[in-house]
């Protein structure tokens, strides 16, 4: 295991390409996508759907496989390993989903559910892992008389800590968080947040991605954001910098539209005109350039701009460093 | 002014092998012409239930309306047959759901579906071809790009976003009452939402109707909404205008709510969750039913039904907290 204080990054994203061949032409989900993940970071993932965003968090893992660039964990690449070679990294990464209603086995236990991964990667005695899950369930608040209920019997709330916790199970280094309470009320999604908040101060060097169409909710957990339009990151860093100053044009939109838990109504609010457009067939030049307030005919059309940075944040528009109202 | 829509002391529950559900304890809360209501609370809290019951839109069996009354501009309307209450649907009011998808037809084209909706919302008195115009009409008021060709359009070929703007349309078109929008937006994403919010918010005001936004996002309703009736565990808790609820709320699951919501441009350190679970409907607590979940629960809150007091104008809620405050105005 390398040392905590080393520089090498948690999860290396570069240059990730996932295209999916269709009928009607290439879908380009994820277009050449470099995030890298220090330890000990949550790093927000936002997007509209179709931004390809959860296909990053699935690929970063490898349950969807990449069609080009590479994937490391903790410095070690794993863009084309085996399954074989594939199962030990299941012990440092791991996932939770939207929906733990479809991510739970209806047949099973929730003890059984969260003994499952101990049982495929220890070699634990029967009475130990006993005691691991109930252990595991205190840790995310459950009692143990929960250990013999189905998941149909829970709440949305408690079956998100079922699927937290067998994610804990094996004591992993990164959590790959896909919209984990985007199903849940709000008054229970902010027990979800604030356990993870918990969980990253007891752990120094858990690493998460969390991916959310909720700004507000990656403002609270995070500490840097990416911003996904189409398949590409347009604007990355610091979620102070972002939320204060917003550099793309589209982060500007998107955090203008979010409505806000105040009584006075959101002024200045940037109105996009139309819908995501097809990933098969994506604008030429900036994707964004046909719904962006600051498109330049001849410029932002025919040129997808590079990395322009700012501070601790960058952005991809050709006007990033222009005004910044 | 005589109230657009009355609901007095209205009671539902769902008879189940279990046993009764009471999802709706006698709720009374009253809609004005033109005014726009947001109907905030969590999953189960009886929000949906509440207002498709008072149009007869939850089938009894299993649901049964034990008391109470719904009037509709002075009209008794809860024992209406169902042919005068279908009458009423789409004409006087019109509803709007979350996932528009399952609303639309998915077999015909969107054009055929307008004009069908426009003919039997006019009983037949207008040609296809009327019809056709002002579907035409309304598809462009709700700012669908290129109405033309989307009238041929499958609804599979539009988005999410453009799918509602036809539902809307096809709601409008009949230039009802009342609009009742079940969370229209929570299947769209922030940017499609922030234009769908604006296009309701625009259509109701231009064409003078009433609205009942349903929705468990409290920022959503600030966009749109003048007022805010809480709900929890089928009862009102708390009703006043949006200014209030958000800067003086009162009732301590209002507070709650607003505690979980984390704001985009605050930091914050830490959120308030608000522990345990919906009691019982079954055998609900005959005290106040938040009282489990609530930090400031005394002997007082489980003694019998807990009374709506008026602490300031326009602003009722029912919590023994706010007994001694009570105005009168």
């Amino acid at each position: 295991m390398s040392d905590p204080r080393s520089s090498s990054p948690m999860l290396a994203l570069d240059n990730l390409c996932v295209h999916f061949p269709t009928k009607g032409g290439l879908v380009r989900a994820v277009d050449g996508v470099s995030l890298s993940l220090k330890p000990g970071e949550i790093v927000g993932l936002v997007g509209e759907s179709g931004s390809g965003k959860s296909t990053v968090g699935k690929t970063a893992l490898r349950l969807v496989d990449p069609t080009g660039g590479k994937i490391a964990i903790d410095g070690l690449d794993i863009t084309d390993a085996s399954a074989k070679e594939l199962k030990p990294v299941r012990t440092r990464a791991q996932m939770i989903f939207q929906d733990p209603h479809s991510s739970l086995n209806p047949r099973m236990t929730i003890g059984k559910i969260v003994a499952e991964p101990l049982i495929i990667h220890s070699k634990m005695k029967r009475s130990d892992l006993d005691k691991a899950v109930s252990g595991l369930l205190d840790r995310v608040g459950l009692p143990a008389q929960f250990l013999h209920r189905y998941p149909h019997e829970l709440s949305g709330g408690q079956k998100q800590r079922v699927a937290i916790a067998r994610a804990l199970s094996v004591d992993p280094d990164m959590l790959i968080l896909d919209e984990p309470t985007s199903a849940l009320d709000v008054s229970v999604q902010a027990q979800i947040l604030e356990f993870l908040k918990e969980l990253h101060a007891e752990r120094p060097r858990m690493t998460s991605l969390f991916i959310s169409h909720n700004l507000a909710v990656v403002r609270f957990l995070c500490q840097r954001i990416a911003v996904m339009y189409l398949g590409k990151i347009v604007e990355e860093g610091p979620v102070d910098a972002v939320f204060a100053n917003p550099r793309h044009p589209y982060t500007k939109a998107l955090l203008s539209a979010v409505p806000l838990p105040q009584a006075e109504r959101n002024v200045d609010r940037i109105q996009l005109s139309g819908d995501l457009p097809s990933p098969v067939n994506p604008p030429s030049g900036c994707a964004f350039h046909p719904r962006c307030p600051r498109f330049e005919a001849g410029r932002c059309d025919n040129t997808f701009p590079d990395w322009v940075k700012i501070g601790a944040s960058r952005a991809r528009c050709h006007f990033a460093r222009g005004d910044t109202k | 002014m005589q109230p657009l829509l009355s609901i007095r002391d209205l009671a539902l529950q769902f008879d189940t092998f279990d046993g009764s559900y009471k999802a709706i304890d006698h709720v009374s809360i009253d809609l004005n012409p033109g005014e726009a209501l947001g109907l905030v609370g969590e999953t189960g809290c009886g929000k949906s239930v509440l207002t498709r019951s008072a149009f007869g839109l939850v089938p009894t069996p299993p649901a049964k309306i034990t008391s109470g009354s719904v009037t509709f501009e002075g009209r008794e309307i809860l024992g209406l047959s169902a042919k005068e209450q279908r009458a009423m649907r789409g004409r006087d009011v019109a509803m709007i759901f979350q996932d528009p998808m399952t609303f639309i037809n998915p077999v015909f084209k969107i054009g055929t579906q307008l004009v069908d909706a426009i003919r039997a919302q006019r009983q037949g008195r207008v040609s296809k071809r009327e019809a056709r115009s002002i579907a035409l009409a309304m598809l462009d008021k709700v700012q669908l790009p290129n109405p033309d060709r989307q009238f041929e359009s499958y609804p599979h070929q539009l988005s999410g976003g453009m799918r509602q703007r036809v539902l809307i349309a096809m709601a409008l078109t009949a230039e009802p009452k009342l609009l009742i929008a079940d969370e229209p937006t929570t299947a769209l994403d922030v940017t499609i939402q922030a234009q769908i919010l604006d296009l309701i918010a625009r259509l109701v005001e231009d064409m003078g109707i009433s609205l009942i936004m349903i929705s468990h996002d409290l920022g959503v309703v600030s966009q749109v909404c003048s007022r805010v009736a809480v709900m929890y565990a089928g009862q009102i808790v708390e009703d006043a205008p949006v200014e209030q609820v958000f800067n003086n709320p009162a009732h301590p699951y209002t507070k709650g709510l607003l505690a979980a919501v984390p704001h985009p441009f605050k930091v914050e350190d830490k959120l308030e969750g608000i522990d345990g679970n919906l009691p019982n409907l079954y055998e609900p607590p005959k005290g106040c039913r938040f009282a489990a979940r609530c930090g400031h629960a005394q002997a007082a809150c489980s003694v019998g039904p807990i009374r709506q007091v008026t602490i300031e104008k326009n602003h009722d809620v029912a919590c023994v907290l706010y007994n001694n405050q009570e105005v009168h105005v």
